[in-house]
């Protein structure tokens, strides 16, 4: 058997890479899948949780997160074509114009 | 026991994956990456218990959500997801480190173990569920997919291309 808070360490550590991606790279498609990294972490602890309480609340979340995350890449992934062909360059450290 | 072993081999694979994603020289190597750490994730959920979840990862995930990611890679082109430099990672990583500690001190203190197998929730009881108590977000989701779908179109549209249907322009 599997026990629910190795599932949330494994979560954890998913969501430590995740983040530690975010706040490393500077490439803009590279935050996005870390922004995906992170959202599958969170839904791997609701797994856990749903599966340890029996509950199908739990269950239900990975769903909407799903849809979320499909909308957000969909979105997301627009507006880095907007980017790029506008500064052809997808370094984020250059963005600047909306700064002071 | 196999389903236990089989869960840390997995985890590792999941870890192993997304560590290559994060540091990942291109932005297509960790693409790749990124759809073999779904596939490990779905073999997670079904260890767990949750087979439509893990075909769900699949199907949306690794058919949807990363053919997005490779088309916009692709369509880019090489020097649009050029390797940049990273920026400096220790602070990245004492951020890191901090939030691993946090979490570590919260699984460990929060449970002592299960005593019986936990048992998750079957199929039947997780439709019932979605078409009653969740049938509004569940709606709901719809007219987000359709927004996010309108919006992706205006961002998306190039503004070079004139209107068809609109007069020609005046050049002066």
């Amino acid at each position: 058997m599997i026990p629910t808070a190795h599932v949330h360490i494994l979560a954890a550590l998913l969501f430590g890479l995740g983040i530690l991606g975010f706040l490393r790279q500077r490439n803009a498609i590279m935050l996005l899948m870390s922004v995906e990294l992170m959202l599958n972490s969170a839904n791997l602890s609701f797994l856990a949780a749903a599966r340890e309480q029996g509950n199908v609340d739990g269950a239900m979340m990975p769903l909407f997160v799903l849809v979320v995350a499909a909308a957000e890449a969909a979105v997301g992934l627009a507006l880095i074509i907007i980017l790029f062909r506008k500064r052809v360059s997808l370094d984020v450290d250059l963005l600047r114009s909306l700064r002071d | 026991m196999i389903p236990a072993v089989l869960f840390y081999l997995f985890g590792a694979g999941t870890l192993a994956t997304a560590a290559c994603v994060v540091f990942g020289r291109r932005a297509v190597e960790s693409a790749m990456w990124l759809i073999a750490c779904f596939f490990f994730l779905s073999a997670e959920f079904l260890l767990l218990g949750f087979p439509f979840l893990a075909a769900l990862q699949i199907m949306v995930y690794v058919g949807a959500i990363m053919v997005l990611f490779l088309f916009v890679i692709m369509l880019l082109g090489v020097q649009g997801v050029q390797p940049l430099r990273g920026r400096t990672a220790v602070t990245a990583g004492m951020v890191v480190a901090v939030m691993l500690a946090s979490l570590g001190v919260i699984a460990a203190a929060g449970h002592a173990g299960l005593t019986e197998q936990p048992a998750p929730p079957d199929m039947d009881a997780m439709t019932r569920a979605l078409f009653t108590d969740y049938l509004l977000p569940f709606e709901l989701t719809s007219v987000l997919l359709v927004a996010a779908i309108a919006g992706a179109l205006t961002l998306g549209r190039s503004p070079r291309t004139p209107d068809p249907a609109a007069p020609p322009e005046e050049r002066p």
